[in-house]
C-alpha cells in the first residue's frame, strides 16, 4: 500500500518532508513501457542519503516497489534491479494505478555511521538500533490515472431551457458543467465570447474548490495538499494537478479566491478587456 | 570552361577579352535581402541534403561566428588587390564597391562558418575540374547554380535545394562577395575552395569576369585544369571529419545576430529536430530535439502569450505537433491525390490561423494562411510523405518561403498547382469550421440541450502541463501525475496564505477532537501539531518526545499544555483515543522541570513549554507498540 | 458472446429500472456506449449470497468460485475487475436468471441496486469472488491446495471481507499467508468470536479484525504483507495478544514446532 501521510514515526525515516533526515529526499520516477503481453514499468529514483544508499547496496536494506491498483502488489528489488514486469492481463490501467517505493531493513540497522540526520538525531545516533522487517524510508507516488475521458478539460456547458434558474453549476464526474438557462447568456457572437463566460467559471471554480476543502478538509476549513492522497474523484483530481503544480501547498475558504487567481490565467483580467474592448467598438 | 587566369594570383579570375557586363550578379541582391535567415535557411538546408545515406544519425550542423586576423584568411590579399581595381559605372556598382573598399582595411575580421556533420561532403575534389557527374567536387567548387542530380531519385525527390542557387547565398553574407568551403571525403581528403562574386573588371591590363575561384591549377593535355588547394590554413577553415564546412569572412554586420540564427533554425527546422534528424550548434548553444523547447519557450526568443502570437507560429507548431493526433487530409491538384497528416489545434486564444507547411526532410516553407481564415482560432501543422514532398518542391519559390504556381511556366502545371493550393485551402478551411462550430454551437441549435461542450480551453494547456505525461493505452488516456514532492525547510513562519502557514500549528475546531472528556476547558484552545515540529526517538525503554514552538506565535506565550496522541494507521488514517497512554507507559518525565506529569488514558497533564520548547522522557512498558506512529495535539 | 458496455448514469436512474424489469433496456440504445466487449463464456453463477443459512452461502460461493475460476479470471483484469463490465453483462445477460433467482429486484429500486448495479467494492458478492479466485487460482497449481484455500476462505469470510475491505491488506501472498496461519495455529474460532470485555470498542468486534486493524496500525513500519510466514505469525500473536490470552496459542505454536 501507498503511504503518504506525515507522521512521527519511532525512529528517522527517510522521505521528501523528512526533517529527521539533512536534505531529505526520496524521488521517484516510473516509465511505463508496453508489448504485447506485459508492462514494464521503468524505474527512476534518487535518495539523498548515502547512508541509505550504502544499505541498499550492501543488501541490509531493499526497495520494496509498490503497486496499488485494485489491489497492491509488492516487488522486492534486487539492488541494481529496475525495471518491474507485469503481465497485462493482472494489471489494469483502465483505472488508477499509484506507485511508490519503500526501503526496508532486512536486518537489524545500527544508525551510528548515518552521517545525514538532522541534529537531534545525530546526538542519539548511536543508540538507534532499527530492528529487522522495518521501514526506512519511502519516495513519493507515481500515479497512472486511465479512467480520465477527457483529461485536458475542465469546463463543459450545456444549454437547457427548462433550467428553473438561469445559470446552474454543476459538479460533475471530472469536469465543472456550466448550465445555460439561454443561448443569449453564452454570449456567443458577442466579441471575445469566450472571456464574457469567465464569471461564470469563475463561480463553478469557487463551487468545485469549496466541495474539495469540504471534502479532503476533514472538518477543518482547510486542505493541507501535501497530505492528502491524490484524490480519486477525476474532478478534484485535476484540481489537484493544476494546485500543486502552481507550489500551492494548501487551499482554505479564505484562500480559495487566492487559489483561483493562481490556477486560472487571469480570466477576471481577460473578462474586463472583453468587456473594454466591446465598449471601445460599440459606437 | 574557358580560362587562362594569372599564375601567380591564388585566386583564378577568367580572362575575357573586353568588359560587357557591368552588374553584380543579380542574385546577391536577392539574397542579401533573405538576411541571415535565408543564409541558415539555405545552408542547414544543403546540409540535411548531403547528410549520410543510410545512416540514423542526425546531421549536426555547427555554426559558428567568431573573429578571426585578416592575414589569416587564405589569399586574402589577392581578392582585395582585385577589389582596388573595381571600377563601378553605375550608382548602384559604385557604392558596392565603396562598401568594399571600406571594409579592406580591418585588422581584424568577423566571419561565420557553417560546418556540417554526419553528411557525405563533396566527392572527387583531388580530380579537380573533371567535369565528371560523380565528382561534386568540381560541379560545386567551379560552377555556379547548378546542383548535382543524385543517382537515387528517393533522395532527389526530399533535397531541399531545388534551386541550385544556395552558394551564392554564401557570397551575399561577405561584405567583400567572398565564401570559402573546406571539405573532407570519405578518404580523409582535406580540401579548401573558394569564389569571390565581383564586377567583371581590367587587371594589369587584362580584362578578367567577376567569378573568382580560390584554387590551384596545371597544365593537363596543354590545358590548364582547376585542382584544389589542400587544406593547410588556419583552423576556421579547417574541415576534418567527413562534410562540408563554409566559411564566410567579412560577415556582415546585419548578418551578425546570433539570437536571429537561433530563432531561423527552430522556425525553419522545428520538425527535423523534434524528429531528431536534425541538430544544430550555434557557437555554444546547443538546439536538438530536447533541448528546442527550451528556445522556443523562452521569451527572449519567442512572444508567449498565445494571443500576442501575430507573425512567428514556431511556439503553437511545437506545441501542436507534439501534442496533437494528426488527422489524415487528402489533397488533389485534379490530376492526382496527395495525402498529408494535419496535426490541428483548436484554441480561441489564438489570433492568427496558420498552417506550417514542412517538408519531411524538415524545412517549414511557410506559414500558410487559408484563405478567408486568417484570423481563426487555430494553428496546424501539415507533412506528407515523400510524394508529397516532391509536389510540394516543385511549387515552392526560390528563396522558399512560399507554395506558389507564379514560378510554373508550363501551362498545365500552373493551373494544377493553383488546383492544390485551393484545394488545400478548402480543406483546411472545412476542419476549421468544423472545430468552430464544435466549439461555438450556435444560438439556434437549442434543441441539442443534451450535448454537453466543452469550453474555456485555456485549462487545457495548464492541464497537459500539470501531468508527467500522457500515453494512449488501448485508446484510452492514461495520465502520469507525479507528486510535487517540497521539502518543508525553514520552520519559520512564512507569509503568503497559499503557501502552508509552516509554523505547523492548526487550530482545531472543538468538535473533532475527540468527544472525551479530556478537554474540557473551554477557554482552552486545541492545536495539531506539525510532524516537522516534532521530534521523536524511541531509545531502549524509553522514548523522548521533543515539541518546538519557537516560531508560533500562538504558543509563544504559553507556559504549559496538555499533550494528546492520534494514531496514524498505514492508510493514513488518524484515529483519536486508540492509544492509551495508561496501558503503555510507566512514566512520563517533564525534563523541563525534572519531575513526573500526571496524565490519564488519553492525556498528558501540565505539561511545561520553556522557550518554546517541550521535553519529553517517557518509560515504556513491555506492551509498548514500537511500530506506531503519531500526530500529537495540544490544548492551551 | 458480445456485451454491450453500459453509458454511465444508470446507477441512480429508476427509469433504467423500470426498463430493466420490463426488458426494455437491450433495445434502448440510449444507454449504452459504443463499447463492446467479447468473452468466450459467460455462464450463470450466484451474483448476491447474503441469504440462506450458512451452509447454503458456503454452497453458492463454492459454486460462484468454480464458474469464475473457470470462465471469468482468464480474462484481462481490466475486465474482470470492471464495474461496468460486470453491471453491463448482468443487465444485458442475466435478466433472467436474476428475476428467478433473486425476485427482491422486483420489490424496488433499492433493492435492485443492491443487488444487481451494487458498487464493485469489497462488499460486492461478484467483488469478493473474483478476488479470491484470481488470488488462489494464480497462487495454487494443484486442485487440492486451491480446495483447502477455497475452503478457508468461507471459513474465515469476516476476515477475508475485512482484509480486502483495506487496499493495503488486498494482495494475494498476504491473504494466503494469513489463512495458512490461522490454519496451522487453529484460531479461526478466535478470530471469528467477538470481544465482549472490552466495551470501549463496540458492540460488535471482533478479534480477527482487531487484528488486521493493529497491522493496519503498524504499516508501514512493519510492512505485514511482505513478511515470511514464520515473522507474520509473530505479529498475529503479537496483535491478537492485545486482546486475548495467548499464552495457550503459543504453548500450542511451541509443541508443534518441536514435534
Amino acid at each position: 500500500m501507498i503511504y503518504k501521510k506525515d507522521a512521527n514515526f519511532p525512529y528517522p525515516i527517510l522521505t521528501n518532508t523528512s526533517t529527521s533526515y539533512k536534505n531529505s529526499s526520496f524521488l521517484l520516477d516510473v516509465r511505463l513501457e508496453e508489448n504485447t503481453n506485459d508492462y514494464r514499468l521503468v524505474i527512476d529514483y534518487e535518495i539523498s542519503s548515502s547512508f541509505i544508499n550504502d544499505l541498499i547496496k550492501s543488501g541490509d536494506a531493499v526497495l520494496v516497489f509498490i503497486i496499488q491498483s485494485k489491489d497492491t502488489r509488492f516487488f522486492m528489488l534486487e539492488s541494481d534491479q529496475l525495471t518491474v514486469e507485469i503481465p497485462k492481463n493482472r494489471i489494469s490501467l483502465n483505472k488508477r494505478t499509484s506507485i511508490q517505493l519503500h526501503i526496508q531493513s532486512t536486518k537489524e540497522i545500527n544508525f551510528s555511521k548515518n552521517k545525514d540526520l538532522t541534529a537531534f538525531y545525530n546526538t542519539f545516533k548511536d543508540e538507534i538500533l532499527v530492528s529487522r522487517n522495518s521501514l526506512l524510508g519511502f519516495s513519493n507516488i507515481v500515479v497512472f490515472e486511465g479512467s480520465i475521458q477527457n483529461p485536458f478539460v475542465l469546463f463543459e456547458k450545456k444549454l437547457d431551457e427548462n433550467l428553473s434558474s438561469d445559470i446552474k453549476v454543476e459538479l460533475g464526474s471530472e469536469t465543472i458543467i456550466i448550465h445555460y438557462r439561454k443561448a443569449d447568456y453564452q454570449f456567443n457572437g458577442v466579441g471575445s465570447s469566450k472571456a464574457f463566460n469567465n464569471p461564470y467559471i469563475y463561480t463553478g471554480l469557487r463551487t468545485a474548490l469549496q466541495r474539495f476543502i469540504n471534502e479532503y478538509g476533514k472538518g477543518e476549513d482547510y486542505v493541507d495538499l501535501s497530505q492528502i492522497p491524490q484524490p480519486e474523484n477525476l474532478l478534484d483530481f485535476k484540481l489537484y494537478q493544476l494546485m500543486t503544480k502552481k507550489m500551492i501547498e494548501e487551499v482554505s475558504i479564505d484562500t480559495i479566491d487566492e487559489v483561483i487567481s493562481l490556477i486560472s490565467d487571469k480570466i477576471i483580467e481577460k473578462y474586463a478587456s472583453a468587456v473594454k474592448e466591446l465598449i471601445n467598438n460599440g459606437n | 570552361m574557358n580560362h587562362s587566369a594569372t599564375k601567380t594570383c591564388s585566386w583564378k579570375f577568367s580572362e575575357i577579352s573586353q568588359i560587357e557586363e557591368l552588374n553584380f550578379n543579380k542574385i546577391l541582391e536577392r539574397f542579401y535581402s533573405l538576411g541571415v535567415a535565408g543564409l541558415t535557411k539555405e545552408n542547414i538546408q544543403n546540409s540535411l541534403d548531403g547528410r549520410l545515406i543510410n545512416s540514423s544519425e542526425p546531421v549536426i550542423v555547427k555554426i559558428e561566428i567568431g573573429t578571426i586576423q585578416r592575414d589569416e584568411i587564405p589569399g586574402v590579399n589577392d581578392v582585395i588587390d582585385r577589389i582596388k581595381c573595381l571600377e563601378g559605372r553605375n550608382s548602384y556598382t559604385k557604392e558596392t564597391v565603396n562598401h568594399m573598399l571600406k571594409r579592406i582595411d580591418q585588422e581584424e575580421v568577423r566571419y561565420i562558418s557553417f560546418e556540417d556533420i554526419n553528411t557525405r561532403g563533396l566527392t572527387g575534389a583531388v580530380n579537380g575540374q573533371s567535369n565528371s557527374k560523380k565528382d561534386t567536387w568540381g560541379i560545386y567548387a567551379y560552377s555556379k547554380g547548378i546542383h548535382f542530380e543524385e543517382s537515387d531519385e528517393t533522395i532527389e525527390k526530399v533535397r531541399g535545394g531545388s534551386h541550385g542557387v544556395g552558394k551564392i547565398s554564401s557570397n551575399a553574407a561577405s561584405d567583400l562577395h567572398a565564401m570559402y568551403f573546406a571539405n573532407c571525403d570519405e578518404y580523409g581528403n582535406q580540401h579548401l575552395g573558394g569564389t569571390v562574386q565581383l564586377i567583371e573588371h581590367l587587371y594589369n591590363d587584362q580584362c578578367y569576369r567577376s567569378t573568382g575561384y580560390f584554387t590551384d591549377e596545371k597544365i593537363e593535355n596543354g590545358k590548364p585544369k582547376f585542382i584544389p588547394y589542400e587544406n593547410k590554413f588556419h583552423s576556421v577553415f579547417e574541415k576534418k571529419t567527413r562534410g562540408l564546412k563554409i566559411i564566410i569572412p567579412y560577415l556582415r554586420k546585419e548578418f551578425d545576430n546570433e539570437d536571429e540564427i537561433i530563432k531561423t533554425v527552430c522556425d525553419s527546422y522545428f520538425l527535423s529536430i523534434l524528429e531528431g534528424k536534425l541538430e544544430v550548434h550555434v557557437n555554444d548553444q546547443i538546439i536538438k530535439a530536447d533541448t528546442i523547447e527550451k528556445f522556443v519557450c523562452d521569451s527572449d526568443y519567442y512572444t508567449q502569450e498565445t494571443s500576442e502570437i501575430k507573425k512567428v507560429f514556431t511556439p503553437l507548431y511545437v506545441n501542436t505537433y507534439k501534442n496533437e493526433t494528426p488527422k489524415d487530409i487528402v489533397v488533389s491538384n485534379g490530376e492526382e491525390d496527395f495525402h498529408f497528416k494535419l496535426y490541428f489545434k483548436y484554441d480561441e486564444e489564438i489570433k492568427k490561423g496558420r498552417v506550417a507547411i514542412v517538408r519531411t526532410i524538415g524545412m517549414k516553407i511557410e506559414d500558410f494562411s487559408v484563405h478567408l481564415n486568417a484570423t481563426k482560432p487555430y494553428n496546424a501543422v501539415l507533412i506528407g510523405e515523400l510524394k508529397e514532398d516532391h509536389y510540394l518542391k516543385t511549387l515552392e519559390n526560390e528563396s522558399h518561403t512560399k507554395i506558389s504556381s507564379d514560378h510554373i511556366r508550363d501551362p498545365k502545371l500552373k493551373s494544377q498547382a493553383k488546383r492544390f493550393i485551393n484545394n488545400l485551402s478548402k480543406v483546411i478551411a472545412s476542419i476549421i469550421d468544423e472545430e468552430m462550430k464544435k466549439n461555438n454551437p450556435t444560438d439556434d441549435v437549442m434543441d441539442t440541450k443534451d450535448l454537453i461542450y466543452i469550453m474555456e480551453s485555456q485549462f487545457k494547456q495548464d492541464l497537459s502541463k500539470a501531468y508527467g505525461a500522457v500515453k494512449i493505452s488501448k485508446g484510452k488516456h492514461v495520465v502520469k501525475a507525479t507528486e510535487v514532492t517540497k521539502k518543508v525547510k525553514q520552520k519559520g513562519t512564512k507569509k503568503g496564505s497559499v503557501k502552508s502557514t509552516n509554523s505547523g500549528i492548526k487550530r482545531i475546531r472543538k468538535t473533532t477532537v475527540g468527544s472525551g472528556n479530556e478537554l474540557q476547558d473551554k477557554n482552552s484552545e486545541t492545536f495539531s501539531v506539525s510532524p516537522n515540529l516534532v521530534e521523536r526517538l524511541i531509545i531502549q525503554d524509553s522514548e523522548i518526545i521533543l515539541l518546538n514552538f519557537k516560531n508560533n506565535s500562538e504558543l509563544k506565550n504559553s507556559n504549559s499544555c496538555n499533550i494528546s496522541f492520534n494514531v496514524i494507521d498505514g492508510m493514513g488514517t488518524e484515529y483519536h483515543n486508540e492509544f492509551n497512554l495508561k496501558d503503555n507507559y510507566v512514566a512520563i518525565i517533564d525534563q523541563n522541570k525534572g519531575s513526573s506529569c500526571k496524565f490519564d488514558n488519553h492525556t498528558i497533564k501540565n505539561v511545561s513549554i520553556k522557550d518554546g520548547i517541550v521535553k519529553l522522557k517517557l518509560e515504556l512498558k513491555p506492551i509498548y507498540n514500537r511500530a506506531l506512529k503519531f500526530i500529537y495535539y495540544v490544548e492551551v | 458472446m458480445e456485451i454491450k458496455l453500459l453509458k454511465p448514469g444508470y446507477k441512480n436512474n429508476e427509469q433504467f429500472y423500470r426498463d430493466f424489469l420490463e426488458d426494455k433496456i437491450i433495445s434502448n440504445d440510449d444507454y449504452f456506449s459504443n463499447e463492446i466487449v467479447t468473452i468466450a463464456n459467460a455462464p450463470d453463477f450466484p451474483i448476491y449470497i447474503a441469504e440462506g443459512t450458512g451452509e447454503e452461502k458456503k454452497q453458492s460461493f463454492r459454486q460462484a468460485f468454480q464458474v469464475m475460476a473457470s470462465f471469468y479470471i482468464n480474462t484481462d483484469r481490466d475486465l474482470h475487475l470492471d464495474e461496468l463490465f460486470w453491471h453491463s453483462l448482468l443487465v444485458t445477460k442475466k435478466r433472467e436468471y436474476i428475476l428467478e433467482n433473486y425476485p427482491d429486484v422486483t420489490t424496488s429500486f433499492g433493492d435492485f441496486k443492491n443487488i444487481v448495479v451494487k458498487s464493485f467494492d469489497w462488499q460486492n458478492y461478484i467483488y469478493k469472488c473474483v478476488l479470491a479466485v484470481e488470488y488462489i487460482e494464480d497462487y495454487f497449481n494443484n486442485a487440492e491446495e486451491k480446495d483447502r484455500y477455497y475452503n478457508l476462505v468461507l471459513e474465515n469470510l469476516d476476515l477475508y471481507n475485512y482484509i480486502i475491505k483495506y487496499s493495503i491488506f488486498r494482495n494475494a501472498e498476504f491473504l494466503i499467508k494469513i489463512l495458512t496461519i490461522i490454519d496451522e495455529l487453529d484460531i479461526s474460532g478466535i478470530m471469528k468470536a467477538k470481544i465482549k470485555d472490552r466495551p470501549d470498542l463496540g458492540t460488535d468486534e471482533r478479534y480477527g479484525r482487531r487484528v488486521i486493524f493493529e497491522l493496519n496500525k503498524n504499516y508501514p513500519v512493519i510492512m505485514s504483507p511482505l513478511l515470511d510466514i514464520d515473522s507474520l505469525k509473530q505479529e498475529v500473536i503479537q496483535a491478537l495478544s492485545y486482546y486475548y490470552d495467548v499464552s495457550e496459542i503459543r504453548k500450542n505454536m511451541l509443541q508443534l514446532e518441536h514435534s
